[in-house]
């Protein structure tokens, strides 16, 4: 193997130099790089004042600086189409990052005050897909926590810390999920652009949400609207009720902001986004057979981003779709290997530390462990009805009851025990890397249920502690140890890449 | 004769057997942990060498192999193998119809499960928290004002269990202040620290699949209160181990040692 | 119209070579870890508007 662990400075992880990967591969690796920069670039062109405005005022701005770091250690020892529907994605997420930045300080008050773009600006909170909001094609919807904490948190574990520290100063105990915690120091510190006519809060994923939206509140003072996800999503006599609160968030929009609900539009994304869902179930078909093409952290972080932020109506992603699927069914006629060697079949359960997203990547290249599915990638698959209202309407409340961190966690045990058996079997692995956030009560009562279960499966079942965005409790090194830990003692294997066992990156992005 | 050796440092305590070609042991050595864990390894060997006759220096061992906690490793052993195996290869040899393991070190408490060949088949640790550990056993004793083994008997005699509520060692010290301050019995205090720790250790035993054959390693293993106290929340007798407990660790990396140095002269 | 050709040929090789050097030695996130421990200083002691 490629000896991953050497390129590492020190501890802050920054590369000696970039990974060797032979002359192809490294020259398509090159390519992409230059293309990350572009955009980065491209993005300051467009609005040089603002954007550096924005540096130099928030603390998370300087995050994004490392992006091609983030890229970089997200096609860690991959090769081949692997590589490239890796970069194909990562560069797509790029790119909308960018725009999301872009808009962001434009639209800043602070940054530009009596800017005319900031009245038109729907805030949003994080967790609320945008398929809804594809109704309104002349309004801007912008999530309001995902550039300055929640992706930021993912470029760079660093930026977390400070957030939370504030929160807690100001009383907030330290052992809360730290999701909503720093999401509450962002707005505590007057980190958030100041823009929007109206912001919508929900009760996705959980309760922390719901506190947090008081604290968000305070410092927004703009009109609020909750929007509510049923949990027992499963049950029937639930959908009227999520239906219901679909209309009501639409007519909060149309009153807020004088803009109809544009059913036309709304079907228009709608195909878009359902041939996005075509694409994304082909994936998972090919994982299942022995010749997966696409594991590691692309799968899911991909996933999560389009899910959320595409909406459907941008047809860059379709694009990328379209480019990867056909990479990806090429290398699976060929029955190209996923990787050097895939050891074991993996699936990766409940939610993933966004301090540490690559962790996908280090299970393959350290332990031969290629992660075929995940919890995050199992999200809503709902094609929507792109002729009936009412219908429609369904689908969107259907999806939004599957959405991030909320299909598997909610709507009572079988979602998330029961449910991981059934892809276990379905993806054939043998493995399950399980996650247990350590900040998070809701699924503390299950873990002897997992465990009796996965000794009845004869099925390895690895716990790995995190504490989702804060680094400092359980580190990244933390959670290879737990990994190691198994691998060395229960299953006695060697690693794939001696040097990945153990390596300090405390002060890494 | 060849003989074969294995170092086990620990967080508060470093362990080192020396075992013959043939398994026996002839030379064991318990000392408190140095902040230098290579220094802590040095001495103890020194110490089980000066006990054999015929050895001279470490090159005297045919093979040596390390372990300890979290990253203390021993850099001059042939090679370092995870405490967690050890612990298990340990009590494997010393009695092999036991099939479990709840070890209580100075810092962690770990559940182990073992095959039928010493190897762990599955395990279970808490090492993010002192509470249930040595050191809370030297916290409570200091409260006490005791030596450890003399709180270790402390709880046999008690006629109830005063609980303790608290889960962090620094606050159930303060809870059993507080208790001895209002008077409390003190065997009834100490009988409800017993039982806080065998609630968490049958949590690991539980994670960790052990369900009958189990036995104590660490130096809490010694704590014969606590032996009370698991037996009553497991429901099942604890496996008195003929070697010292504490020894688990290093006996299990002497064995490994041995396996892999003869494995080796057969080469 | 050679020697344009030439030069432009020139430019790209340099431009890729320059490019290239900077990507293989990643000098890029090198200073970008330089002025990101800068601006962390900076951020740290910006005045805020700190409330709940």
């Amino acid at each position: 193997m490629a000896d991953l662990g050497k390129l590492y400075k020190d501890h802050t992880a920054v590369l000696k130099h970039r990974e060797w990967r032979g002359f192809k591969d490294t020259m398509y690796d090159y390519y992409r790089w230059l293309i990350t920069w572009k955009d980065m670039i491209k993005m300051v062109l467009k609005a040089p004042i603002s954007t550096l405005k924005g540096l130099w005022k928030y603390r998370w701005m300087a995050s994004y600086l490392s992006a091609p770091s983030f890229v970089d250690r997200h096609v860690a020892g991959l090769r081949g189409p692997q590589l490239r529907m890796a970069h194909l994605h990562y560069n797509m997420i790029v790119k909308h990052c960018t725009d999301l930045i872009n808009i962001s300080f434009v639209a800043d008050e602070k940054i530009n005050p009596n800017n005319k773009i900031s009245k038109k600006i729907v805030l949003t909170d994080e967790i609320i897909p945008n398929e809804v909001f594809q109704g309104f094609p002349n309004l801007k919807v912008v999530p309001l926590q995902t550039i300055p904490i929640f992706l930021s948190s993912m470029v760079d574990q660093q930026i977390t810390p400070p957030y939370l520290e504030v929160t807690e100063s100001f009383g907030v105990p330290a052992d809360v999920c730290p999701l909503p915690s720093a999401e509450a120091g962002v707005a505590i510190e007057d980190d958030y652009p100041k823009m929007g006519c109206c912001m919508i809060a929900t009760n996705m994923p959980c309760d922390g949400s719901v506190m947090n939206s008081t604290f968000l509140d305070r410092r927004l003072q703009l009109p609020v609207h909750c929007f509510n996800v049923p949990l027992r999503y499963n049950g029937e006599d639930v959908q009227e009720y999520a239906v219901d609160e679909i209309k009501s968030l639409i007519a909060f929009i149309e009153e807020q902001t004088g803009e109809k609900f544009d059913w036309d539009a709304f079907f228009a994304a709608m195909k878009n986004f359902n041939q996005q869902t075509e694409y994304e179930l082909q994936k998972w078909d090919v994982n299942k057979t022995p010749y997966p093409q696409m594991t590691g952290a692309a799968f899911w972080l991909y996933r999560i981003y389009y899910f959320n932020l595409s909406g459907g109506v941008d047809k860059r992603f379709l694009k990328v779709d379209k480019k990867v699927n056909k990479i990806m069914m090429k290398a699976y006629e060929k029955k190209t290997p996923v990787s050097k060697e895939m050891r074991h079949r993996t699936i990766v359960w409940s939610c993933p530390a966004n301090y540490y997203t690559s962790f996908a990547n280090w299970l393959e290249n350290c332990w031969g462990m290629n992660v075929v599915m995940d919890m995050e990638t199992m999200i809503s698959y709902q094609k929507f009805n792109t002729e009936d209202k009412e219908e429609a309407l369904k689908d969107l409340a259907k999806t939004y009851q599957r959405s991030i961190m909320r299909k598997h966690t909610k709507g009572g045990y079988r979602n998330v025990v029961d449910e991981l058996w059934r892809i276990v079997e379905e993806y054939n692995a043998d493995t399950v890397i399980m996650y247990d956030q350590i900040s998070c009560k809701g699924m503390d009562g299950l873990t002897g249920i997992f465990d009796d279960q996965a000794r009845e499966r004869n099925i390895n079942f690895i716990w790995v502690k995190q504490d989702l965005m804060d680094p400092r409790t359980i580190s990244r090194r933390d959670m290879r140890e737990q990994v190691n830990k198994y691998m060395q003692t229960v299953l006695q294997e060697e690693p794939l890449d001696a040097s990945l066992v153990d390596f300090e990156d405390d002060m890494a992005w | 004769m060849k003989y074969f050796g294995g170092c086990d440092v620990g967080s508060t305590y470093t362990k080192c057997v020396i075992l013959d070609e043939n398994g026996k042991m002839v030379a064991n050595v318990t000392n408190r942990s140095k902040i230098n864990p290579v220094a802590s390894a040095e001495i103890a060997l020194n110490d089980a060498i000066s006990q054999v006759d015929g050895l001279e220096s470490a090159q005297g061992l045919s093979y040596l192999i390390g372990t300890g906690y979290g990253r203390n490793k021993v850099p001059f052993a042939d090679e370092n193998i995870s405490e967690i195996s050890c612990h298990a290869m340990g009590v494997h040899v010393t009695n092999p119809e036991v099939k479990a393991i709840i070890d209580i070190g100075g810092q962690d408490v770990k559940g182990i499960s073992i095959d039928t060949d010493g190897t762990v088949k599955n395990f279970a640790m808490n090492d993010k928290c002192a509470a249930g550990t040595g050191r809370f056993y030297e916290a409570m004793a200091n409260a006490f004002e005791m030596s450890l083994p003399e709180f270790s008997k402390l709880s046999l005699n008690a006629k109830n269990t005063i609980p303790i509520t608290a889960q962090c060692t620094v606050f159930a010290e303060s809870e059993v202040i507080s208790l001895v301050g209002e008077g409390k019995p003190m065997d009834e205090i100490a009988a409800g620290i017993q039982l806080a720790v065998a609630k968490r250790c049958f949590v690991m035993a539980k994670k960790a699949g052990a369900t009958d054959s189990i036995t104590l390693t660490g130096g809490c293993a010694k704590n014969e209160g606590l032996k009370k106290a698991i037996e009553k929340v497991l429901k099942i007798k604890v496996v008195e181990l003929s070697t010292d407990p504490q020894l688990m660790g290093a006996l299990g990396a002497a064995e490994y040692a041995r396996q892999k140095g003869l494995a080796k002269e057969m080469n | 119209m050679l020697y344009i050709f030439l030069i432009v040929l020139a430019v790209l090789v340099s431009l890729f070579a320059v490019t290239f050097i900077i990507y293989w030695f990643n000098l890029d996130m090198k200073l970008v870890r330089f002025i990101y421990d800068k601006l962390q200083k900076h951020y740290d002691n910006m005045k805020r508007d700190k409330k709940l």
